[in-house]
């Protein structure tokens, strides 16, 4: 044997040890370490696979988290081909083929955020480790979605957020695995400014109250600027508590302060409570520098406009989608939902039923659960037939951008659903904005298990 | 001038409500020993009565909309509006005053039936089983009627006469105090209720053999009076009181389930700062910290403090206590 042959036959049989030993090792670890290797979080096994809905079932905003549930319900229905199919019948493009997603039956499993940061990160935390959801969605407050959102990029699943409407969840405080179909406050200002001028005139003083979170912050920063881009001054913008119950501390200062319109920085009960305590306090009664008083809320939800009962009427605002629209994808799911439940949807089930739908078919474009496949395929995706027109999942922020609808209290309802009037459908040119307006990093994908 | 006088008379509202639910919670405290932690629940509770009323008031005929063919959906027209007219639509707009009516016997029962059913096998427990076992109850509570009235606000208006505002400012001079009808009436209510239950408990034998027996019960019983019977008397008392505030609180505070724990931690720290078991001092520091709490608001308060609106309550509790352990009013 020559020294050549004799090299090359102890290399092999050196080769041959260490692979039998690699062998050995990988056959003696658990399992897990094994998939930590090869596989994403959660990788779907049998013939099925879980999806995290994550809504608040009490606190302030149970009912809201009811409806989307309900919605949630309905998609995974709608998924499983089961029922008359809703927004899968006027999708386009859709992937879709009702039977689950990529073959696999789709089940859930449910979370109680209680609107509550800590709450919400635990009950996502619960379903990604107990439950083995593959993706997450839900929530009814910004404070909320930021947090889960954050919790979901650490945890390799994607987060395909509810109602938040904070600038911060697609801007300085986006991630690479979050997106958000809702539209946000810079929107909803883009879309009010307008209306507002066209309505109240250019010579106005605003006086702002807002609530000290996030979301807050964001809609004041938001509508400030369109306010005083078309002319009017802001008297003072005033921070109040988060639940504060009685505001009347926080708008007698409104009625001496040369102002003529009052901001209601606020959602739910703080809105109906504010509002309601407003007109009290005879603001809409009021006439100042020579011109009726007004009161702008600018994101209204029917759910709420419920609590604050007539003194909403004649309000303006914005919201993200209402029942009342007569595009196919919308009737579609009115009747839908309608025909499940015996009521309407609302805003907040629609966006919730329409991102489940919308994650399902990037799964089935990118033929895989893995979540940097799923982003791929979401970024930049255009759709149509759910209910906002043209719409499109923006690559640089993962935010949705599509028409707004600017809505007024309505004085002559037609029936106990029949709460707001769409007075102007604006569209998406008028409220998009750069890719770095907002700031922030998305980040990298993370499918490590 | 005319910010000082509104935050005045919001202090003197807002400390309206916070003393009506702390006298109860005192009457409680100094008759039975019994830390009440459904307390708030009762307001709660007398705030759904008046939703209550308000709905049997409306019930309706609908007349189905029928351009909406995917669900049912209804134009409403209440009956007695229907039948009676103009007579009708007062009587529902008067909702609020009528609830008044039908509070009063509903609390009572409801204050009587707690004690009597659940709160009596807790006299001689800790004060940790009784917090614990009247908290549970008041969650208890608030699911229930989250069950059946759901979690969202609902709105109750005030009589029209009264659903407006009042210029005070031009009685006295001053412009631009203006100030809503119905917060003059709580206020007003407030003091009401607070000077019956003084008379009551100052002018009447009954009042006067409940006011001994929260000096010393047990030389009470021992001269042959059942006390026990007039402390559950009192404990339906409170619950009125604290209904009666919750009925009247509805067109200020569109009420929900949970409104009544969002007044109670107030409400404890205004018995504790008043002195635990006296009733003169829940009523003075009711509207002492409701008064504090409005000023601190102030944006020129505000400029200098920032925050302080949120905190003020607890910091001017932290300040009396180390100074008076007992509250204003206690004794030592």
């Amino acid at each position: 044997m020559s020294n050549d042959s004799k090299k090359l036959t102890e290399l092999s049989r050196r080769g041959f040890l260490k692979s039998t030993a690699a062998a050995a090792a990988v056959g003696a670890a658990p399992a897990m370490f094994v998939s930590n290797a090869n596989a994403y979080v959660n990788a779907p096994k049998g013939k099925s696979v879980t999806l995290g809905f994550n809504v608040p079932q009490s606190g302030a905003y149970a009912d809201e988290g009811a409806d989307e549930l309900r919605a949630y319900k309905l998609a995974v229905k709608h998924l499983n081909g089961e029922g008359d199919g809703g927004l899968m019948n006027t999708m386009k493009p859709m992937s879709l083929k009702g039977n689950g997603i990529l073959g696999k039956k789709v089940e859930f499993a449910t979370g109680d955020t209680q609107t509550k940061s800590d709450a919400a990160r635990a009950s996502a935390k619960r379903m990604i480790e107990k439950d083995g959801a593959v993706m997450i969605s839900g929530g009814s407050s910004s404070g909320v979605a930021i947090a889960v959102q954050s919790l979901c990029q650490e945890a390799g699943v994607i987060f395909m957020a509810g109602l938040t409407h904070s600038n911060d969840t697609t801007g300085k405080d986006k991630r690479k695995h979050g997106f958000r179909h809702f539209f946000n406050t810079d929107m909803s200002g883009s879309a009010l400014g307008p209306v507002l001028e066209s309505e109240f005139g250019k010579e106005r003083t605003a006086y702002h109250l807002t609530a000290d979170y996030t979301w807050g912050w964001s809609q004041e920063g938001s509508i400030k600027n369109t306010t005083e881009g078309i002319g009017w001054q802001t008297a003072k913008a005033v921070r109040t508590p988060l639940g504060a119950g009685d505001f009347s501390q926080y708008i007698t200062p409104v009625l001496n302060s040369g102002a003529d319109v009052l901001v209601l920085n606020h959602y739910g009960k703080d809105m109906v409570n504010s509002l309601t305590q407003a007109v009290q306090f005879g603001l809409r009664d009021k006439n100042v520098n020579g011109k009726d008083f007004q009161i702008v809320v600018p994101l209204f939800s029917r759910l709420m406009a419920q609590g604050a009962g007539e003194n909403i009427k004649g309000i303006y605002g914005t919201t993200n989608w209402n029942w009342s629209l007569k595009d196919a994808g919308s009737q579609a799911f009115v009747k839908s939902f309608g025909a499940e439940y015996g009521f309407p949807p609302s805003q907040a089930a629609h966006t919730c039923y329409v991102q489940t739908l919308l994650y399902a078919n990037a799964c089935e474009l990118a033929g895989t659960f893995d979540p940097c496949g799923v982003i791929a395929a979401l970024e930049g995706f255009k759709f149509d037939g759910m209910g906002n027109g043209p719409t499109e999942y923006r690559a640089e922020d993962h935010q949705c951008f599509k028409d707004v609808l600017v809505v007024q209290g309505n004085d002559n309802p037609s029936s106990q659903f029949d709460l707001l009037n769409v007075v102007q459908e604006v569209p998406r040119s008028q409220v998009e904005y750069s890719t770095t307006h907002l700031g922030g990093e998305l980040g990298s994908c993370n499918n490590k298990a | 001038m005319e910010a000082l006088l509104l935050q005045v008379l919001n202090g003197l509202d807002k400390g309206g409500a916070y003393a009506l639910i702390a006298l109860g919670l005192t009457l409680v405290f100094g008759t039975l020993g019994v830390v009440n932690f459904t307390h708030g629940a009762l307001f709660m509770l007398g705030a759904f009565v008046a939703v209550s009323v308000e709905k049997v008031l409306t019930i309706s005929s609908k007349v189905r909309d029928e351009s909406i063919t995917f669900f049912e959906a209804y134009k409403e027209t209440p009956y007695l509006e229907i039948w009676w007219g103009d007579t009708g639509a007062a009587i529902i707009d008067w909702s609020v005053p009528i609830s008044i009516i039908i509070a009063i016997p509903i609390m009572l029962a409801v204050g009587i039936a707690m004690e009597r059913g659940l709160i009596k096998y807790f006299y001689k427990r800790e004060h940790a089983d009784q917090i614990l076992v009247t908290f549970g109850l008041a969650i208890v509570i608030g699911e229930i009627i989250k069950a059946n009235f759901g979690a969202n606000a609902i709105p109750q208006a005030a009589p029209e006469v009264v659903s407006g505002s009042v210029d005070i400012g031009a009685a006295i001079g001053l412009d631009g105090v203006v100030y809503p009808w119905w917060r003059m009436i709580y206020l007003a209510f407030s003091l009401s209720i607070i000077g019956g239950v003084f008379a009551f408990l100052h002018m009447t034998t009954f009042g006067m053999v409940v006011r001994a027996g929260m000096h010393d019960r047990e030389t009470v019983g021992l001269l042959g009076i059942n006390i026990e019977k007039r402390f559950t008397i009192v404990f339906g008392l409170a619950a009125v009181v604290a209904g009666l505030a919750g009925v009247m609180y509805t067109p200020i505070l569109p009420p929900d389930y949970n409104m009544g724990m969002d007044f109670l931690v107030l409400s404890f720290l205004v018995v504790v700062v008043g002195g635990m078991g006296s009733l003169g001092g829940a009523v003075a520091a009711g509207f002492l910290l409701g008064i504090l709490q409005s000023f601190s608001s102030m944006t020129a308060v505000k400029e200098i403090i920032p925050g302080i609106d949120q905190v003020i309550i607890y910091l001017i509790a932290v300040a009396i206590l180390l100074f008076r352990p007992r509250g204003l009013f206690g004794k030592d």
